[in-house]
């Protein structure tokens, strides 16, 4: 777990991708199950995350359940051997 | 396949290619991770009639709705195909996703399922928790769970169905409690098969890819029901996977030299702006001979941009072709190609979103929309463009699409009050509007309200109704309204609604509680939510609410693309 890669993916998802851009994120707060991040917006996170943090989180780990918060995409960056 | 008035069936047809190639590869079910599920027509036929067997042991029995809830799978094509075997009437509803109010689609597919009165529901043990079925039934079905029927031989059943029955039914749009099954009989199907076949030209060595849902008709008739017929093998991915994946289906192409897809716009768009080159690597998609956009309104720009994206890698420009669909004429109704190219046309914006008039314009100061054809009609379907008193309108005049073809609808199951609304002298009143030019078919917007989202149709009045329900929106007030994005190639969902309080205008406590509503009711986010003061929607003279003042009002008149 990395709070300085939490903060980066919450800066990312909520000035990019949320509908509601004056919504803070918090590690916990959902993301697609909420409405706030369409599913057809996770393929930006996962370029965000192969960009920013050198890793590549394989087809069968990205679901809209794996990724639907910050802490979890975080988890998933750690297990899959990212930087940050 | 035999022509036209032949005693040919689905079931005599599945039968035949079992019978005289079992081991043809029918679809290749690939999922995350590079694991597949190779089905052949003797799976299809084999594990098909045994998961029948099953739900004519829990009381299905010839003439009964089957409906089908699983993920993509190779259970999910045998279960739907051993129904029709079986003279069951399966039907495919799309899986709870998480994001889903579980208790919420439960009370949605139990009430779908009593007034069809269908006899089983065949699902998986996860599904089945997740929604919280207790034992064997749900409402007065019966349950089956395919995931734990162990593979075993049954008789495969003979054929015994007629030109007239009904068998399938495949839903059109809407949230599961308004749902319209739409009856499809051999006849319809197979008018279709044929006519369809003749405009594409199916043959040795196509082979489709396809990431389309099965409870849509693009991905049902297109991708699965023609295939099977046909005898066109398959590569299919799941929906879920290809939406955080969208390299996999180019990867899937080039692996299976696959040479038709079917996509609605937005894939387009997403496929050209989503995929990187070092997800895709050498990938060629030269094997390509047709992509085929349908099921939303179809953008040249959409086109140019997919094109230009990927001309490096093997996609030329005769290969982009156009196709206008309903469930309720089984699948195409008009179909561009490269004997037929859709055509891009350049209309007067005023007189066309003042009069409905579809004048060309090659003046560049003018200002002008830009419209791309859905094609020619199919052989033996007959349009007609009419005005709201059913009066023949000329060429180049916008109205109503009525439809007239062999591959038309049995009725509305259950539901004779819908089917007897839909016709009007013999003919199907799409509710889609449009206009004929020099054998052009052009779709230019819908007569009725529908939001159609990435290729998936909401009705307005749901998403209303769902946000009218959460405490702090004032009862009624609310407007639900597609506007069309040409740089997403699709719709986005805008709502506006009243807040029943002043202060709480401004709360994104209750902004996140009506999207949070939404996305767990209908599985869609809203892309702009507005919470208005009290009294801030307009209404028409009638009292109601009206949606497309409020639209120009609210979010500009520039947002209505369409007429």
């Amino acid at each position: 777990m990395s709070d300085s890669r939490q903060t980066k993916l919450a800066t990312f998802i909520q000035t990019k991708l949320s509908k509601d851009p004056r919504k803070t994120l918090d590690p916990d707060t959902a993301l697609v199950s909420s409405g706030l991040v369409d599913s057809l917006s996770l393929v930006q996170v996962l370029v965000f995350i192969e960009d920013e943090f050198q890793v590549v989180i394989p087809d069968e780990a990205a679901t809209a359940e794996s990724m639907n918060t910050i802490r979890k995409i975080d988890g998933l960056i750690d297990t899959y051997g990212g930087s940050g | 396949m035999a022509g036209p008035g032949s005693r040919d069936t689905l079931q005599r047809i599945l039968l035949e290619h079992y019978a005289r190639d079992p081991e043809r590869l029918y679809v290749r079910c690939v999922f995350p991770g590079n694991r597949e599920a190779r089905v052949t027509y003797r799976t299809l036929v084999e594990r098909g009639s045994q998961l029948a067997a099953a739900a004519a042991a829990l009381g299905a029995r010839r003439g009964d709705v089957v409906i089908v809830v699983l993920p993509h799978s190779a259970d999910l094509f045998c279960a739907f195909f051993g129904a029709i075997i079986a003279g069951q009437v399966p039907a495919i509803l799309s899986v709870p996703s998480f994001k889903l109010d579980a208790a919420y689609y439960r009370r949605e597919i139990e009430g779908l399922l009593g007034r069809i009165e269908a006899a089983v529901l065949i699902t998986d043990a996860e599904t089945a928790t997740r929604l919280e079925i207790q034992g064997d039934t749900i409402g007065r079905s019966r349950v089956l769970l395919a995931d734990r029927l162990a593979p075993a031989s049954v008789a495969v059943p003979s054929p015994e169905s007629d030109a007239e029955d009904v068998v399938l039914l495949q839903h059109s749009s809407g949230s599961t409690g308004l749902k319209k099954g739409v009856a499809l009989s051999n006849r319809a199907i197979l008018d279709q098969v044929r006519a369809y076949r003749d405009e594409v030209g199916f043959g040795e060595g196509d082979r489709i890819a396809s990431w389309l849902p099965l409870y849509h008709d693009m991905g049902l008739i297109a991708c699965t029901v023609i295939p099977a017929l046909a005898a066109v093998p398959v590569s299919a991915l799941g929906p879920l996977h290809w939406v955080t994946s969208p390299a996999s289906l180019l990867k899937l192409i080039h692996e299976d030299q696959c040479t038709l897809a079917w996509m609605p716009n937005f894939a387009y768009e997403f496929l050209a702006t989503r995929v990187r080159k070092s997800q895709i690597g050498d990938v060629r998609l030269d094997t390509m001979r047709a992509w085929i956009n349908c099921s939303e309104p179809t953008f040249a720009v959409s086109h140019r941009r997919f094109f230009e994206r990927f001309a490096p890698l093997g996609v030329r420009a005769e290969t982009l072709w156009t196709c206008y669909a309903a469930a309720e004429t089984t699948f195409a109704i008009s179909q561009s190609s490269r004997a037929f190219p859709a055509r891009v046309e350049r209309l007067e914006r005023e007189r066309f979103l003042a009069g409905g008039e579809a004048v060309p314009t090659t003046e560049p100061a003018t200002p002008a929309i830009e419209l791309l054809s859905g094609g020619r009609l199919l052989a033996g379907t007959s349009v007609r463009i009419v005005d709201d008193a059913g009066t023949d309108l000329p060429e180049r005049r916008v109205g109503e699409i009525a439809i007239k073809s062999g591959s038309l609808f049995s009725g509305y199951m259950k539901d004779p009050e819908s089917t007897a609304k839909a016709f009007r002298d013999g003919w199907y009143l799409s509710g889609d509007l449009g206009f004929v030019a020099d054998g052009h078919l052009f779709i230019t917007g819908r007569k009725k309200d529908l939001i159609i989202i990435a290729g998936r149709n909401y009705y307005p009045q749901d998403i209303e109704r769902i946000v009218s329900d959460v405490e702090g929106i004032y009862p009624g007030r609310v407007v639900a309204l597609g506007v069309d994005d040409p740089a997403l190639g699709t719709q986005r969902l805008v709502v506006l609604a009243e807040v029943a309080d002043a202060a709480l205008a401004d709360s994104p406590e209750l902004a996140g509680a009506v999207r949070a509503a939404v996305s767990a009711h209908l599985d869609c986010a809203i892309d702009e939510l507005r919470l208005l003061p009290h009294m801030s929607l307009l209404k028409t003279s009638s009292g109601k609410i009206a949606r497309a003042p409020n639209l120009a009002r609210f979010v500009g008149t520039g947002a209505t693309a369409k007429p």
